[in-house]
């Protein structure tokens, strides 16, 4: 039975779906609890695969003495039902599930992401505080966008602006670091006095 | 389904854990893993939970087909932000008026501006964290885990999210009744690392009662002494002696403050109505709007007395001499008392309800069997 989340007792199933928040019997919490028929449903059994018993029979890759029941979407193996790893509808052999994750040829297994255009965003403009700083964090930010320019954003971010707008500010600031160094040299104030 | 092809749409609530930015930034430098921003979408078939610490995105899925429960609890914790909020906006109005006041009619347009500017801040920061409700911690339950989704802290945000997903898996898994979940009762296994252990009178089989032997203790004595210290501070408007007053009136102040951190750290896990937990709040905010204000007094009494003396620091402060300070020390007085009486009022109910059995929710309507 689904337990208060606070104090551990259980709930009277008068709680469950009751669509707003109740005091809970023992602790007098309000909860509220919305359960599905996944709740309800049985630990889902897997398969050790049957034994091939026709000659000529196609087996597994993996176990050869169990029979093939499908084929690797990714590498053609034959699977037998032990060796079959479904994965939204696809069925994946353990090898090319293990090398799919690695690579992030697997997107749907994907839990992390680096932020390269916000690091390019941060780099272009936090520094403008200490603007000295800009003399070596405007050429990283340049470096940092046209080297992960196809590097994937964020899974929920589509867009490319910030490294857009980075690169932007980034070479404005080169820019302004080079005339800035220009001026210094031309028209230094003992160089105008001779 | 290939991710990349996938539109998220963003669902209510979004918390920054660390509150306001200046903290993130301070905290997430000291402990990046402390400071991190939570967010919450919705996929074609899933729930994508988000974490960024920095330039770092972490995911979690949570398929329709596999969600077995979504809970939420309502806490306290809004509550208390809201409190600690609305007397740091006071305190410092307070204090950059004094130092306006103190200042002369030339130098105190800039302390009321920034005192102003400052204490704004945390109003606004009142109104906002007030407007979004109640706080919760919203659990989602699959076969394998149990997840807590913390973007969604407040109640409402976590209400407007159920009603968004509930639909989309039922579509996924149908739609349970109540008559089917007890029909299965027997058959359901316990949830798995059950949290803090149950009470005795809260296990399955023995009847759910309000309270338990114990507790409400120290509540009590909490609001005994403040009672007392109210009834001293009394005594000391009709017989003035300072020394006495603030001798007797420290050591019970102590005596409150310690309960009062006691108590709240007691009724975490106590079975106690939430006026009484509220109440109880409200103490400590009280004992630290009392503590600020005397410190902020202290130290306008000190440079009033150092710009008066040129320079000179005070040996004692007469806080009698001080303009108001009586008015001010009878205005908190009652307010002591009243926060007192009612909150004994409250234990003695609570101590009179306790072994007795809360009202449950009527039972509902059975909602349409699996499809």
């Amino acid at each position: 039975m689904l337990a208060c989340p606070r104090c551990a007792a259980a709930l009277p199933e008068t709680f469950f779906n009751a669509a707003e928040l109740y005091p809970c019997p023992s602790c007098m919490a309000q909860v509220q609890v919305e359960v599905f028929p996944a709740f309800l449903a049985p630990p889902a059994i897997g398969s050790a695969g049957e034994l091939v018993v026709l000659e000529g029979e196609s087996s597994c890759f993996y176990h050869p003495s169990k029979r093939a029941v499908t084929a690797c979407d990714s590498c053609g193996r034959f699977l037998c039902a032990l060796c079959d790893l479904d994965l939204n509808g696809q069925h994946l052999c353990p090898t090319c599930l293990k090398t799919g994750k690695r690579k992030g040829k697997l997107k749907n297994l994907e839990n992390h992401r680096i932020l390269y255009d916000s690091l390019a965003m941060t780099l272009a403009f936090l520094p403008l505080l200490i603007f000295y700083l800009t003399i070596a964090t405007a050429p990283t930010t340049l470096f940092v966008v046209i080297r992960y320019w196809n590097s994937p954003t964020s899974l929920v971010r589509r867009s490319r602006w910030r490294m857009v707008v980075a690169f932007i500010a980034a070479l404005l600031e080169v820019v302004a670091w080079i005339a800035g160094i220009y001026t210094l040299i031309n028209y230094v104030p003992w160089r105008t006095r001779r | 389904m290939s991710e990349s092809a996938i539109k998220y749409r963003r669902l209510p609530g979004r918390r920054l854990r660390g509150y306001v930015l200046w903290i993130f930034v301070v905290i997430s430098l000291i402990f990046p893993s402390f400071a991190a921003l939570f967010g919450l979408w919705l996929g074609p078939d899933h729930l994508l939970s988000v974490r960024t610490v920095w330039f770092n995105e972490d995911y979690k899925r949570f398929y329709f087909r596999d969600i077995q429960s979504i809970t939420i609890e309502q806490n306290q914790n809004a509550l208390v932000w809201n409190y600690v909020l609305g007397v740091l906006a006071i305190c410092i109005c307070a204090l950059f008026y004094a130092f306006s006041e103190s200042a002369g009619p030339g130098g105190g347009t800039g302390f009321m501006v920034t005192g102003g500017i400052i204490s704004g801040l945390f109003l606004l920061l009142l109104i906002i964290s007030f407007l979004r409700g109640p706080s919760c911690i919203c659990r989602i339950r699959t076969a394998v885990q149990t997840e807590e989704l913390k973007a969604l802290g407040r109640t409402h945000a976590a209400q407007r999210t159920l009603s968004i997903v509930k639909p989309l898996i039922e579509q996924a898994q149908g739609t349970l009744s109540v008559s089917q979940v007890a029909s299965q009762a027997a058959v359901i296994p316990p949830p798995p690392n059950p949290r803090p252990a149950a009470p005795q009178s809260a296990l399955p089989g023995a009847s759910p009662v309000i309270g338990r032997e114990g507790e409400g203790r120290y509540h009590a004595m909490l609001f005994t002494l403040m009672v007392l210290d109210a009834l001293v501070g009394f005594f000391s408007h009709l017989h003035p002696h300072w020394r006495l007053y603030f001798t007797c009136s420290s050591i019970l102040f102590l005596g409150v403050s310690g309960l009062s951190i006691t108590a709240l750290v007691r009724q975490r896990t106590a079975i106690m109505p939430d006026s009484l937990k509220s109440l109880t709040v409200g103490t400590f905010a009280w004992d630290f709007l009392v503590l600020a204000t005397v410190f902020v007094y202290g130290f306008i009494a000190r440079i009033a007395y150092s710009v008066e003396h040129e320079g000179q620091l005070p040996t004692h402060i007469d806080f009698y001499a001080m303009d108001g300070f009586k008015q001010a020390s009878l205005v908190a007085d009652v307010l002591e008392l009243a926060l007192g009486v009612a909150g004994l009022i409250l234990v003695l109910m609570y101590f009179n309800n306790q072994g007795k059995t809360p009202d449950a929710p009527a039972p509902q309507e059975p909602a349409q069997p699996i499809v």
